[in-house]
């Protein structure tokens, strides 16, 4: 039986266990980072949404140029925000200000036009797309979101 | 060793998860039917044997329908909640998957140590050790919250930085390797395999109600967690499986629900409220302890 010592020591050790390997876990990057790569666009930076369902409502774009604004999908830490008329298929969406990246992107189909994603517990019942993903589950880190160039094309993922 | 930083989407280790998972029920049952042609030679089957099987098969439906109908949901999100906050940007790739399962077992060490010494959570994972018997069967032989303590060792990995799914798919890894060690037919493998992994002749310990394999061995994947934290027994002494208190039926329902059952009748039984909490939170076989010790209760 062990001693309440150890129990103590085994807790603690085990805890900066895992800090120490999720720390390493978060070094280890993948082969085709894009955030070291040329980041700068003077013509501007164009969102290209593809698979955009239905003309109601807005497309809303959102462009981070910061980690935390990311991964909170904050609007007011945001370098860039455009709300479009939806159209089916493509919608082109220009930021012609924003010339210095890495830039990650998210963006959503607001169809009643709350301005919100709307969610349905944690998963969202309205279009969204987000850069670097490779498909609908796909959560890219900052890094791995922020796009090279002036021109990126993301496709949009509906909940069915 | 390119691929090794190859990044991986979150949806190709859930079809992984999926195919891994699947295909191994079928080699599960592959195995099952060795073991019973093993069972056989040693003369050793039985209609016992047959009912406890079966029984198994049966739990691990209760289980799945309870994981669909309610705790699946709870666990998705949970770990989506909680992956929002995370501390660290974590990319998938072999490596971090890898760094994962390690971690992840390291939890599931805990998460398992705490199932057997915390009654509530012991109520439902007294299940999986009520079975006298010890076979690949066993180990698909689940309790009703099963799913649903797991859910707190493992979210620090989410609130870390690991991708939900990258963390359910690290779960079944050491969960699938730990189906694996389910068997006699094994007796030991090379010494440095029994001290780093956990084995069959270790887990077999962990699975024995003689009194000095009692609450040993929790290991998932790495046995070294064990030895570090002071819960190691090496196998000697013939292993009797089961319960102490074993159940003596091999009805599926009192297999899935004698846990709670048991752990009801106890809280009942017990009298004064915060005696009644020791018998929820404590280990099993919690007494208070002016019972726990009559010497020092006489005085």
């Amino acid at each position: 039986m062990p001693t309440n010592t150890q129990r103590l020591v085994g807790a603690l050790a085990s805890i900066s266990i895992t800090f120490v390997g999720a720390w390493l876990a978060s070094n280890v990057h993948s082969t085709n980072g894009n955030a070291s790569a040329a980041t700068s666009f003077p013509s501007g930076l164009t969102v290209t949404l593809e698979g955009v369902r239905g003309a109601n409502g807005k497309v809303i774009v959102m462009v981070f140029s910061n980690r935390n604004a990311f991964r909170a999908y904050d609007v007011a830490g945001a370098a860039g925000y455009k709300e479009t008329p939806s159209k089916t298929g493509t919608v082109v969406v220009r930021f012609p200000d924003l010339k210095d990246g890495p830039y990650a992107i998210a963006a959503f189909h607001d169809e009643d036009e709350n301005r919100d994603l709307n969610m349905k517990g944690q998963w969202p019942t309205e279009g969204y797309a987000t850069s670097g993903a490779a498909d609908a589950y796909d959560t890219p880190t900052f890094r791995t979101a922020a796009i090279v160039g002036g021109k990126v094309t993301i496709k949009m993922h509906y909940p069915n | 060793m390119d691929w090794l930083l190859f990044p991986i989407s979150a949806g190709y280790i859930e079809w992984l998860e999926k195919f891994v998972d699947d295909w191994f029920f079928i080699f599960a049952l592959a195995f099952l039917a060795f073991e019973f042609t093993r069972y056989a030679i040693y003369k050793k089957l039985s209609w016992a044997l047959v009912g406890d099987t079966i029984t198994n098969y049966i739990t691990l439906a209760f289980f799945i329908g309870l994981t669909i109908l309610f705790l699946g949901a709870f666990y998705v999100t949970t770990f989506y909640y909680a992956f929002q906050f995370a501390i660290f940007d974590i990319e998938i790739n072999w490596i971090t998957v890898a760094i994962c399962v390690v971690l992840a077992d390291l939890a599931y060490y805990w998460e398992h140590r705490f199932m057997h010494r915390v009654n509530l959570a012991w109520a439902t994972h007294t299940v999986h050790h009520s079975s006298p018997f010890f076979n690949i069967s066993v180990a698909y032989r689940f309790g009703p919250m099963d799913s649903f303590w797991p859910v707190f060792f493992h979210v620090p990995l989410v609130l870390l930085g690991f991708n939900p799914i990258v963390v359910l798919f690290a779960e079944v890894v050491v969960q699938l390797y730990q189906t694996t060690l389910h068997t006699e037919s094994i007796k030991k493998l090379p010494r440095p395999v029994e001290w780093i992994m956990n084995t069959p002749s270790h887990h077999r310990v962990h699975h024995g109600s003689n009194p000095k394999y009692l609450d040993k061995n929790y290991a998932g994947i790495f046995i070294v967690w064990d030895r570090m934290f002071g819960t190691f027994e090496e196998e000697h002494e013939q292993v009797v499986y089961g319960l102490v208190k074993p159940i003596e039926s091999t009805n599926p329902i009192v297999a899935f629900l004698h846990g709670f059952y048991r752990l009801a009748n106890s809280v009942w039984a017990m009298r004064g409220f915060r005696n009644k909490l020791g018998v929820i939170f404590g280990p099993p076989g919690w007494k208070p302890q002016d019972e726990a010790r009559p010497s020092e209760a006489a005085e």
